[in-house]
């Protein structure tokens, strides 16, 4: 089990760090402008999210060989290349927007480099997916993390400013906890770390007195880190398709409060009700794999053994 | 035949006795059913955990020269089975084995020497993505046919290994690091078909 001072070291680490770093990116005495603090809000998450990897023990070798490895030496510095690209003024909207899909559309191809899913590892013809059934997986899942993209784009024009930040930190950490719970104990605490640090450039967002908040950046890494983690969760550890489509979903759950009456609420209203709704849902898909595991690793009380509760104080 | 004619054909016949025509090597397939790989490591300093790997193959050559003696196998981490599923399929993940990253474990000799009762074999076992030396003391040898007309021969060997020198270092607080290892295996030769 791991060592839960670790792991709030590692929640910590992230918190702070993305909250800090935003501040490279503030001129105190006037404004910045609004895409150089998006990207600095991005590269916060990011940095807070790699530094909380590294406390956790995360190794880091060149070439990457595991799937922790390609996702903070390859995913990460191509989402973070991304979205600071969006600082250069010289560079279009319709540029990024390309290279977001071209992102998407390459993720899951990355993390899987090198697996039995799409090489012979183990001899000829040992792979287990066809070229047919990659493309399709690899596509399929890009097409999911570009559309939450343009969702979120969409919905932060109608949604409290803070709501959706915060949803997206329920989300990592139930992505987190699940993926723990599926078995994969190191990829789950790369959920924590990513909640630390979104709610680290949240903190400092919020204090800092730029209007609306400079949170569009982060929530973008933010949710492509989700996207990253549930993959490798998926197809690493156990994580189910429909528990990780439904913690994928939690961050999009504000779309409901889009239908009548409700879409004439405030949007503080709004953002309380999206923040309800992602909170209960995630909350049952963390329940149904906590219950799912102390069933199948722990003893009942009666019985002798060790309970749940034993396990976890164990140290 | 005079005396010294007969003297000089049993000398002759003796030389000609005395030189035994050379043995060729014997390849050997593994006999995956008389063939097992046990580990057994600390399960927080309680008990030590057992388990197996249940799909090992290979060959192996035997010959009076030790520098053509061989080993070369293969053991599908899959495989692997301590009595308890959950346990097993935990194995498998990113945490241990990362059987999807890293689906076969095996073992390569390099060198090899004649030991009394067998042989020390020095080999490349690779295993998580990390190649290290190690030295088998195999310990066996013993010929026959079993079933009739099926050339058989076996050995068996102790080793400790750490995991982590194969970059398995997680949770190494509560699952030892120091892992003990038994394996015994027979090779099977069948007679060259006839033409």
């Amino acid at each position: 089990m791991p060592d839960p001072i670790q792991v709030v070291k590692a929640l910590a680490a992230a918190a702070i760090v993305a909250a800090l770093a935003p501040l490279l990116f503030r001129r105190p005495w006037r404004g910045a402008r609004a895409e150089l603090l998006s990207a600095g809000g991005a590269v916060a998450v990011g940095l807070g999210f790699l530094l909380g990897a590294l406390v956790l023990g995360a190794r880091l070798r060149w070439p990457p060989a595991e799937d922790q490895e390609r996702l903070l030496l390859i995913v990460l510095p191509a989402l973070l290349l991304v979205e600071w690209l969006g600082a250069v003024p010289q560079v279009p909207r319709w540029a990024l927007w390309l290279l977001r899909l071209a992102f998407a559309a390459a993720m899951t191809r990355v993390l899987l480099h090198g697996t039995i899913y799409i090489s012979d590892l183990a001899g000829p013809g040992t792979r287990e997916w066809s070229s047919g059934k990659t493309l399709a997986t690899c596509s399929g899942i890009g097409t999911l993390l570009f559309a939450a993209w343009v969702s979120l784009a969409a919905i932060e024009r109608r949604s409290a400013e803070l709501s959706l930040a915060i949803v997206a930190c329920v989300a990592a950490v139930g992505s987190g906890l699940t993926i723990f719970f599926s078995g994969y104990f190191s990829g789950g605490l790369l959920g924590v770390t990513l909640a630390g640090a979104l709610a680290g450039a949240t903190l400092s967002a919020a204090i800092s007195h730029s209007r609306p908040l400079p949170l569009a950046g982060a929530m973008r890494v933010g949710v492509g880190l989700l996207a990253a983690l549930l993959v490798i969760g998926r197809f690493f550890g156990e994580l189910p398709t429909g528990l990780a489509l439904l913690l994928f979903s939690a961050p999009h759950l504000g779309w409901l409060c889009e239908l009548p009456p409700m879409r004439r609420w405030r949007p503080w209203a709004r953002g309380a009700i999206a923040i309800a709704l992602s909170t209960v849902v995630v909350g049952a898909v963390v329940g149904l794999s906590a219950r799912k595991f102390i069933a199948e690793n722990v003893s009942s009380p009666g019985g002798g053994g060790p309970s749940a509760q034993d396990y976890l104080n164990l140290r | 035949m005079t005396l010294r004619v007969r003297l000089l054909f049993a000398v002759a016949s003796l030389c000609a006795l005395s030189v035994a025509p050379a043995r060729a090597a014997q390849e050997y397939d593994i006999d995956p059913a008389h063939t097992a790989l046990y580990f057994k490591v600390s399960h927080f300093g309680y008990s030590d955990t057992h388990g197996r790997f249940n799909d090992m193959a290979g060959k192996f050559t035997i010959d009076p020269d030790p520098a053509k003696v061989a080993f070369d196998m293969t053991i599908k981490v899959k495989s692997v089975d301590t009595g308890n599923k959950t346990r097993d399929e935990h194995l498998l993940k990113p945490d241990f084995f990362n059987e999807k990253q890293y689906p076969l474990i095996t073992f390569k000799s390099t060198a090899v020497k004649a030991a009394d009762g067998g042989y020390d074999v020095t080999g490349d076992l690779t295993m998580h993505g990390t190649t290290k030396p190690i030295t088998l003391a195999l310990r066996g040898g013993k010929t026959g046919e079993f079933p009739p007309g099926i050339k058989r021969t076996g050995y068996s060997t102790t080793l400790d290994i750490k995991r982590s020198d194969f970059g398995m270092s997680k949770m190494l607080d509560g699952i030892g690091d120091d892992v003990h290892l038994s394996i015994s295996f027979e090779g099977m030769k069948e007679p060259p078909q006839k033409k």
